[in-house]
């Protein structure tokens, strides 16, 4: 079985119990807010897109859009969550085919979703940095590569690209875990979370780069960590 | 890819004549359509024949393959189903034909993905 970045995204997804930390860069590395979850519920989160595409000439792309209940940019956003449900969050891969669609992810909109370190903007569909290509999270079995999240007031939109020397249609398959979490403001807890005791799925959501961020209402304050509170939540844990 | 198993093969059946035939269209939530296999036999003797399949989007001929028969000869293409022998995207129609006299019984085994 794949490790790493092309461990599938069925080995990702919680189980009821276990706990979801969403990390958002307050000043870099040295300062991040997070939100700890505690998934309550586990629903699987599984939706297919094929039909709904029209072909894709080679060269030629779909820009951003969102995954709608009716097709691309049609009906309801299926990647929305409505404000009435604040502590659900969503959890999932995003499966390609054919292996030569690569697969852009904005989320935020504006925001590079990169690993790289130099000045970079938000990818373009077509650039050739920060995609997927469909031969590394197929569409059968997603894989690490296109994990994310959302809730409310985050959202994520899609592009695709056609790197083939033919025309192709594209297919998505949308498959994780819609979780209902209690949210956890225990700090101990939540450094001993940071410094590896606890076992906890971390997240960042448009990576650890300055942006602006916004979360549902109710969630009670993030815990703002240091590199000092891990460094010493590492030192009690000897 | 998924593997694939037996329950997930299947086959088009038909004729081959002078008139155009559909024999199978590809669904259109599905990717494309494999061929792995093709088997003809060749009922009109005295003659060497020809047929050929037809990938049609609409009315619109996009792809045409043709193969050659002896009297009474058969034709057994068979390739393993993860190195298929053609492939029709979604949405297509397979369309057969053969020229006058000729009369071509086919056999395609196939899966959808």
């Amino acid at each position: 079985m794949e490790k790493g970045l092309l461990t599938p995204i069925t080995e990702l997804i919680l189980e009821e119990n276990q706990n979801l930390m969403l990390a958002f860069p307050v000043t870099g590395l040295k300062e991040v807010d997070v939100y700890t979850f505690r998934v309550f519920r586990l629903y699987p989160l599984h939706r297919t897109y094929d039909s709904e595409f029209t072909e894709i000439d080679s060269a030629g792309s779909i820009d951003f859009n969102y995954l709608g209940a009716d097709g691309i940019g049609e009906g309801s956003n299926i990647l929305e969550v409505y404000e009435r449900f604040p502590f659900r969050i969503l959890h999932y891969g995003v499966g390609v085919s054919p292996g030569e669609a690569w697969l852009y992810k904005a989320q935020p909109p504006d925001i590079a979703q990169t690993g790289f370190g130099y000045e970079i903007e938000a990818p373009k569909v077509g650039d050739k940095r920060d995609y997927v290509p469909g031969s590394l999270s197929p569409l059968d079995q997603p894989t690490r590569l296109t994990e994310s999240v959302v809730f409310h007031k985050v959202t994520a939109h899609y592009g695709i690209y056609n790197a083939s020397s033919r025309k192709f249609r594209p297919s998505l398959r949308v498959l994780g875990g819609g979780y209902d979490c209690i949210q956890i403001v225990d700090e101990d807890f939540i450094n001993l979370i940071l410094a590896g005791v606890k076992p906890c799925r971390i997240i960042t959501v448009g990576g650890l780069r300055l942006f602006t961020y916004d979360v549902p209402d109710v969630w009670r304050s993030p815990v703002r960590v240091s590199i000092e509170t891990i460094l010493a939540a590492m030192r009690r844990k000897k | 890819m998924p593997k694939i198993g037996p329950e997930d093969t299947y086959e088009m059946i038909g004729w081959a004549s002078d008139g155009e035939q559909t024999i199978g269209s590809v669904p259109s939530d599905k990717f494309a359509r494999k061929v792995y296999s093709i088997v003809a036999v060749h009922h009109t003797g005295n003659t060497t024949g020809w047929f050929a399949l037809r990938k049609y989007k609409d009315a619109t001929l996009e792809r045409e393959t043709k193969y050659f028969l002896g009297a009474f000869d058969t034709l057994d293409l068979s390739r393993h189903p993860e190195a298929p022998l053609l492939t029709f995207e979604a949405g297509r129609d397979i369309k057969t034909i053969a020229g006058s006299p000729t009369s071509i019984q086919l056999i395609l085994s196939y899966y959808d993905i």
